[in-house]
């Protein structure tokens, strides 16, 4: 055996040939001395005889690889044949073998960040993010003077940085584009650790205010607008009106820390003097770099004076609402999307196991069966050292394409999760291959393969005619509860699934309090080049709301700064309403109301029903006196059962006292899964209540596709350099369904998968016991026994592994479910109706699954069958 | 001549010459020398790829052994498939050369 291998693989053919050519070229030289040449003269002779030693070996050795590499080759050749005579297990292992690798190595690659790694920045280990949290705010924050402070804090921390949006900018030139740019610090890449892939970052003078404008802008806008210049530094652009200097490149794998899509960086030129002032606030978000080996427990006890500091200028009724955070900037992110990591890490082992324990049983009965005919062949004095090559050349080549295909379906997953995932989940966008799983995935396979195909092959030396025959019952068990482990494993995948997707369902049917069919709505920036003035604004509202309600076929339009069920961007502090000129001292932390800006007939427009009272009336538009409906909830807050209307209500700090109009139904304005937020609506004002951002509804009778261009006309009419925004209701709001649509396609893709797979598996585990059992049917036949008996014998076996699988899973799934509950919204985890669709189902596959093999049984014949002795 | 017509030749005049018993690669290129009266002098070093091939096309079958003087020498002998093919291809050439010569000495 082994001088066979050592003959197969030319190891020692060097030397042989070495020592061959030698000899010749020593014989040539010693007759050439017997004629009389000096021992020089002859072994030149000898060489020159000889020819090119190097040239005869090289020939020599071409001869021999080339016999290896066409032995190999028949091999294969050999084996593709054999496979390809048994299609369906081929197909099927190959099947097995590409969706559970090809699935785990893409959802390894991509959750591996999420769950482990965390945000792809050097000092992620060191990195905080921190700041007070109140109600105001749905992260933490800080406020500008008060960071200018902060950030001075040298124990506990190397250095501070921060941040400020990320906010819509817009590029005013030829091709204007709606884009998104955060302001940061000067310090801001340095901080985190990275540098920019091309040009520079910026410098501490381009930070500070009324210094030139500068920009880093993201790879893809790099590649997108300036080819991948790398001369890219100097360039210019003009944003928002201004002109901007590109000073650098951000490298392509880059995240905003709150993982926001950003597409420009640009100093966020805080104004450190006013701010500690308090003349103007803004808000920032901070990050501090923590000194190395310094506890987060330790920092924040560090920033905890400054914090007291801070509480004292707050107005003492809210400062229970305040709360310092300091954590580790990797957990707060990978919070985020924890649990959908988890779930699809869950999804994917499961596939894994199922394709598995596929390809175990497919191995295991092939082996049986090889059993059977090796034992023949070896009675008839075949080579076992040579069948035992035809099969690990079978299961390598079977091994080699479930690989391929593996890889592209990993290939074709990450593909779609970079151009489909939603924001908010690290890594998706560059989502590819992490060359370490290409390692693992080969690792798993040459596990797999190993244990169930060449360790019990190495048996079939041994084997003789009488063993085999009664190989095939041995390993029955075995497969038997791989089966059953494969169907309890779907159910729990498919369970968890169905979750999914009915959860999915439910937000797709939530009630959003508007009427949202036949309306389109537009969104704008009004940025500073044109519109820095509020009058500015207000006259475009005013514009915009009688341009879009001449255009034909228009029923009604609304104009407002946000359209639910997103909220604005400006909520206050409910215990900050007086009412009626008190403030309710003492009244209970109440969170937030939302405040927006709407026009008249954004009620009528949205289909929002005014409970009490009537809409604004034109005269109140824009009036010295101030106007305000109520939301529902907000009126039952202040007012109780009392009508509001007449009543006054004045927030801390806004200049009107707004008397109260209407009370209108509540409207969902907190995203879709949240309650909503008690709201505050209050008409446009040409002094301070003209909002930079605006949408229009826009109600018609025509079809979407007609109106949107007009209405785009109409705002281009009024300054074409503002990108528009344009979607139907509809649209929108089935975007915020994003991250949900997400999970459940992909557990979905999973399940199914699953579920194929135990189909299959159940269907290779019958169709091998009908096979082993041919002598079996054909004698309870020929004892009487029907054609739909044997069926029945068939389809029982299917059932019983159905049944014990199905209990198994749901037990399984009730766990899985319990973890899922952050990710499903008005199902429950044990919800009774999803439970039993999916047991129907599953029994049904394995009864499907059961069919064939059922079939092939019941029309065995028992004369053939039992002549066959 | 051609490659595959020299190669062949080449084949032939190895398994003749191993047809006398078994040799090493010496002493059959002094056999085609010496039975050629010298006409043929071939490379010598470009016997060893064709012994090899010869080899694993299983024509010859290649041993290890000690040499008369005592050296440690590859020994080939022709197999029953060799002189099989041996027979063959004596005959093509035959009919070969012999038209060949028909050919040269038609006017």
């Amino acid at each position: 055996m082994r001088r066979w291998i050592r003959k197969l693989f030319g190891l020692h053919l060097d030397s042989d040939l070495r020592d061959e050519m030698q000899f010749h070229m020593d014989m040539r030289a010693a007759e050439c001395e017997q004629h009389g040449m000096t021992p020089e003269e002859a072994r030149a002779e000898a060489h020159k005889r000889f020819g090119s030693t190097a040239i005869v070996h090289e020939d020599t050795r071409r001869i021999h690889t080339g016999i290896i590499l066409e032995t190999i080759g028949q091999e294969l050749r050999h084996a593709a044949r054999t496979l390809l005579r048994t299609p369906s297990f081929s197909i099927a292992a190959v099947l097995a073998l590409a969706l559970g690798i090809g699935s785990a190595s893409a959802i390894f690659s991509v959750v591996d960040r999420i769950l482990f790694r965390g945000l792809p920045y050097p000092n992620g280990d060191r990195l905080v993010s921190l700041g007070v949290r109140a109600p105001l705010a749905d992260h933490e924050f800080l406020l500008g003077g008060d960071y200018s402070e902060w950030k001075e804090e040298r124990t506990a921390f190397d250095a501070f940085t921060s941040t400020r949006g990320p906010a819509d900018c817009d590029v005013t030139e030829t091709n204007p584009v709606r884009l998104s740019c955060a302001g940061v610090e000067w310090n801001f890449l340095p901080v985190l650790g990275v540098a920019p892939l091309a040009g520079r970052n910026f410098t501490a003078d381009e930070d500070r205010p009324g210094a030139r404008r500068m920009a880093i802008i993201s790879h893809a806008l790099w590649k997108e607008r300036y080819g991948g210049d790398p001369k890219i530094e100097g360039k210019r652009l003009q944003l928002d009106g201004e002109e901007t200097t590109i000073a650098g490149v951000l490298p392509q794998s880059f995240e905003f820390p709150t993982l926001a899509r950003v597409d420009i960086l640009i100093p966020q030129q805080l104004n450190e003097a006013v701010e500690r002032k308090r003349q103007s606030v803004s808000m920032v978000t901070a990050f501090g770099l923590l000194k190395p080996g310094v506890p987060v427990a330790r920092a924040k006890a560090t920033l905890n004076p400054y914090f007291r500091n801070f509480l004292t200028t707050v107005n003492p009724a809210f400062r229970k609402e305040i709360s310092l955070e300091v954590a580790l900037l990797n957990d707060v992110v990978k919070q985020h999307a924890r649990t959908a990591a988890w779930a699809l890490l869950g999804a994917v082992v499961c596939v894994l196991l199922i394709a598995w324990a596929n390809v175990a049983n497919l191995l295991l009965a092939r082996l049986a069966s090889r059993e059977h005919e090796t034992g023949i062949r070896a009675a008839l004095g075949a080579g076992k050292g040579r069948l035992l090559v035809h099969y690990a050349s079978e299961i390598a080549l079977l091994a080699a394409t479930g690989w391929a295909g593996a890889m592209l379906l990993a290939w074709a997953l990450l593909a779609f999760f970079r151009s489909a995932a939603p924001q908010g989940i690290i890594g998706l966008r560059h989502a590819a291959l992490d060359p370490r799983i290409l390692l693992f995935s080969g690792a798993v396979l040459a596990v797999c393969i190993l244990a169930f195909g060449l360790i019990p092959a190495a048996r079939l030396r041994h084997i003789s005619l009488r063993d085999a025959r009664i190989a095939g019952s041995r390993s029955m068990g075995l497969r038997s509860v791989l089966v059953t482990a494969q169907l309890a494993v779907s159910v729990v995948l498919v369970i968890c699934a169905a979750l999914l997707m009915h959860t999915l369902w439910r937000l797709g049917n939530v009630n959003l309090g508007v009427e949202t069919e036949n309306v389109v709505t537009a969104s704008v920036v009004l940025g500073n080049h044109h519109f820095r003035k509020a009058a500015d604004r207000y006259a475009f509202v005013e514009r915009l709301e009688n341009g879009l309600r001449r255009l034909p076929g228009v029923s009604s339009v609304a104009i407002a700064d946000a359209l639910p069920p997103l909220t604005t961007s400006m909520p206050f502090m409910y215990s900050s309403i007086a009412v009626d000129g008190r403030l309710a001292p003492g009244r209970a932390p109440g969170g937030m109301v939302n405040e927006r800006h709407v026009t008249p007939e954004y009620f009528r427009t949205l289909g929002v029903r005014l409970m009490r009272g009537r809409t604004f009336a034109d005269s109140e538009v824009n009036a010295a006196e101030g106007f305000a409906i109520l939301s529902e909830r907000l009126a039952q807050r202040l007012f109780g059962k009392q009508d509001p209307i007449g009543h006054t209500v004045k927030p801390t700090g806004w200049p009107k006292t707004y008397t109260v109009v209407g009370v209108a139904a509540n409207v969902k304005n907190a995203g879709l899964t949240t309650t909503d937020a008690p709201e505050l609506y209050i008409p446009y004002d040409s002094t301070d209540g003209a909002p930079r951002f605006v949408s229009a509804a826009v109600r018609s009778t025509a079809a979407p596709a007609l109106v949107a261009p007009l209405i785009r006309g109409e705002i281009s009419s009024i300054d074409p350099t503002i990108p528009v925004k344009l979607e139907t209701f509809d649209a929108r709001v089935a975007a915020l369904n994003e991250r949900p649509r997400f999970n459940a396609m992909l557990l979905g893709f999973f399940a199914t998968s699953g579920v194929v797979l135990a189909a299959v598996g159940v269907y290779g585990v019958l169709a091998f016991l009908v096979s082993q059992r041919v002598r079996e049917i054909g004698v309870r036949m020929a004892l009487g026994a029907t054609r739909g008996r044997i069926a029945g014998w068939v389809l029982s076996y299917a059932m019983t592994w159905a049944a014990a699988g199905l209990a198994l899973g749901a037990a399984g799934a009730w766990f899985a479910a319990q973890r899922l509950r952050s990710m499903l919204f008005e199902v429950a985890p044990a919800d009774p109706g999803t439970l039993l669709a999916v047991l129907v189902v599953l029994a049904a596959v394995a009864a499907l699954a059961a069919y064939v093999p059922a079939r092939r049984a019941a029309s065995v014949d028992p004369a053939v069958t039992l002549r066959e002795q | 001549m051609s490659q595959s017509t020299a190669q062949s030749a080449l084949d032939l005049l190895i398994l003749k010459a191993l047809e006398r018993g078994r040799n090493h690669g010496f002493g059959i290129t002094n056999h085609i020398q010496s039975a050629s009266d010298g006409l043929l002098r071939i490379e010598e070093g470009s016997l060893y790829p064709a012994l090899h091939r010869l080899e694993r096309e299983k024509l010859i079958a290649g041993e290890w052994d000690v040499s008369e003087n005592g050296r440690r020498a590859r020994y080939y002998s022709l197999t029953p498939a060799g002189g099989k093919k041996l027979g063959e291809h004596e005959t093509q050439w035959r009919s070969f050369s012999l038209g060949v010569a028909k050919v040269l000495e038609f006017v």
